[in-house]
């Protein structure tokens, strides 16, 4: 088992508008590590996603990523050292279809997105590599549909396979099984244990089954701070979880 | 290329059956759609021919009309790159062709004894270079800001055309550029060439970048790049694409290419003037752009072919015909935002599923 810290938070704080979202968090992830990311509404799970990817720039602290410091690096350059996320809110291409989609993601793994001297549809690798991602998510009969015509939870498996496509070392998902039926979730719960091998993940999730099916650890964020971190079982018995986050849930 | 969906995968969206039972029925002209518009590419391979041919069997006014219609036509294509590919609607798009057709025409000036396609890729290079310049400003700009940016853009470059006059001829324009003797290739001359030559000469230039630029956009890693940010420019962002790049990339192909047409506009006008690089040009051309089509990478072909024709016939008849013209405009935009090209592809659409 590997025990290098593949990402590190030292203490980072963001705010908005004067208000504090986070404050001061420290957190480390261990090669291969699966940490599940909990929290009530507002709690900071998603800045905090953003902050890790770059979609916002952090007001204090370090981010680094396999010992390297990525805090001021644009999204596209820390994505390339090898992070990649999904989206709470749908993001995908919506005027192409599931192939095209995944192919976008594998062009730019590949170095070849902006390639002018050859034909797009010419680079068999690149297509069959799709159509392998596309089958890990059991979206192999849908290839050539357009974005825009898949039901909502194939749209969710799209949006891992395009993270999948990448092949980053870190993995972020954030709330995969958002919107999705208890049946689509048991799915998507199966798809990611059989996808996601020794890779190290993040995932941000408010559905606690899929938490606990996917998590070795898990950290619990209220008012911008980490309240408890330890393995499920730990955090589920921690006084200040149940009373604060998992409430009359527990009770 | 199988559509034939598994027993467990179909129940999940019965919404797709009928789409697919009609694509097996079509499979092989969707196959081939896929990869390049059939009805598109049968259409220009016909339009091209005509085009070439035109000398052949048409009075020496169409010639001269149609030599002006395909600088446009190039002109509105370039416009039409950043507006179709980018989602970016350009104010000042005329810079770039006006700043080539003055550049060209110092060059035929000072260097006439040098083959003209050369000069014409200087000045259209030149065009290129200005737009990584200026797209550095603009592209990071979204919606209304990236407009109002090209806008004060082509406000200076018509200023700067007006008022340097000892370069630009200011209100005069410039004439008497062109060499009694073109060059068209070293030891190739044409002494005083005929209206059909040079019209063929543009032609040589024109339809080989139009086509590249096509091939580019359309069957390239890069034209998917470019296509990837136009849909969604965050998640492209998040996937590993460096958004800015690509768009000021495809900024830079659109400013060459009017440089392109702007430098054969001289050529062919031998005749340069701020009308080339004034704020008025720069709304013409969004209006042939959409009149045309913005959605079919040719369709601003038909909007400046429209405009060629309509100053031509009715100016004849009334003074006023860019009034007229205008308000066919608004009618296309708000009858059919897809513009002549948008219309004949849906009628061909009815037809080919029928």
């Amino acid at each position: 088992m590997m025990t290098a810290p593949v990402l590190e938070l030292q203490g980072v704080s963001k705010g908005f508008g004067g208000v504090p979202v986070l404050r001061g968090i420290e957190l480390t992830l261990l090669a291969g590590e699966r940490r599940g990311l909990i929290g009530p509404n507002g709690a900071g799970k998603t800045t905090l996603i953003n902050l890790i990817t770059g979609g916002v720039p952090a007001d204090a602290g370090n981010i680094l990523f396999r010992g390297r410091p990525i805090t001021a690096l644009p999204p596209h350059r820390r994505n390339r050292l090898g992070i990649g996320r999904s989206f709470q809110i749908l993001s995908l291409f919506a005027g192409m279809t599931v192939l095209e989609n995944i192919r976008n993601a594998i062009l730019r793994r590949r170095g070849l997105e902006t390639l002018i001297w050859r034909r797009l549809s010419r680079i068999e690798a690149v297509q069959a590599e799709a159509a392998h991602y596309a089958g890990l998510v059991g979206l192999g009969d849908a290839l050539h549909e357009p974005v825009e015509t898949l039901p909502y939870g194939m749209q969710r498996r799209l949006d891992i396979a395009l993270v999948l496509a990448q092949e980053p070392e870190l993995i972020i998902l954030d709330e995969p099984a958002a919107g999705l039926s208890a049946a689509e979730t048991r799915d998507l719960i199966a798809v990611l244990q059989a996808v996601i091998g020794e890779r190290t993940l993040l995932l941000v999730e408010h559905d606690m089954d899929v938490v606990y099916a996917l998590s070795d650890r898990i950290t619990v964020l209220d008012y911008g701070r980490v309240l408890a971190e330890g393995a499920p079982a730990e955090v589920s018995a921690n006084e200040d979880v149940r009373r604060i986050y998992l409430g009359e849930a527990v009770d | 290329m199988s559509h034939d969906s598994n027993a467990a995968f179909e129940p999940a969206i019965p919404a797709l059956r009928p789409k697919a039972e009609r694509r097996a029925k079509f499979g092989w002209l969707r196959a081939a759609r896929n990869e390049v518009d059939l009805s598109g590419t049968v259409s220009t391979v016909v339009l091209l021919g005509l085009l070439i041919a035109a000398p052949l069997f048409a009075s020496r006014a169409t010639v001269n009309d149609l030599g002006q219609a395909v600088c446009l036509g190039l002109f509105a294509i370039s416009f039409n790159i950043i507006f179709k590919y980018s989602g970016l609607l350009s104010f000042g798009h005329a810079a770039f062709f006006g700043f080539a057709a003055y550049a060209e025409a110092l060059l035929l000036e000072h260097y006439g004894n040098l083959p003209v396609p050369l000069l014409v890729l200087a000045a259209g290079g030149g065009a290129a270079l200005l737009g990584i310049f200026l797209g550095q400003i603009c592209v990071r700009r979204q919606g209304a800001y990236f407009s109002m940016t090209t806008l004060a853009i082509g406000a200076f470059f018509y200023s700067a055309a007006f008022k340097w006059s000892v370069v630009t001829g200011g209100t005069d324009g410039l004439d008497g550029f062109m060499p009694d003797s073109l060059t068209i290739l070293p030891g190739w001359q044409w002494d005083g060439p005929s209206l059909s030559q040079t019209y063929w000469l543009v032609l040589s230039i024109l339809i080989p970048a139009a086509l590249a630029a096509w091939a580019l956009l359309a069957l390239t890693p890069f034209g998917n790049a470019v296509r990837a940010v136009q849909q969604n420019e965050t998640r492209a962002k998040f996937l590993g694409y460096n958004t800015h790049v690509v768009k000021l990339a495809n900024f830079t192909l659109a400013a060459g290419l009017a440089g392109i047409a702007g430098a054969l506009w001289a050529v062919d006008n031998a005749f340069v003037s701020t009308d080339s690089i004034d704020l008025t040009f720069s709304t013409t051309v969004i209006i042939m752009a959409f009149l045309g089509g913005t959605g079919w990478y040719w369709g601003p072909v038909i909007g400046a072919v429209l405009y060629i024709a309509a100053s031509d016939w009715l100016s004849a008849s009334t003074p006023h015909w860019q009034i007229w013209f205008g308000l066919a405009f608004i009618a296309m935009v708000l009858v059919a935002p897809g513009g002549i090209a948008g219309l004949a592809a849906s009628a061909w659409r009815r037809l080919g599923l029928r």
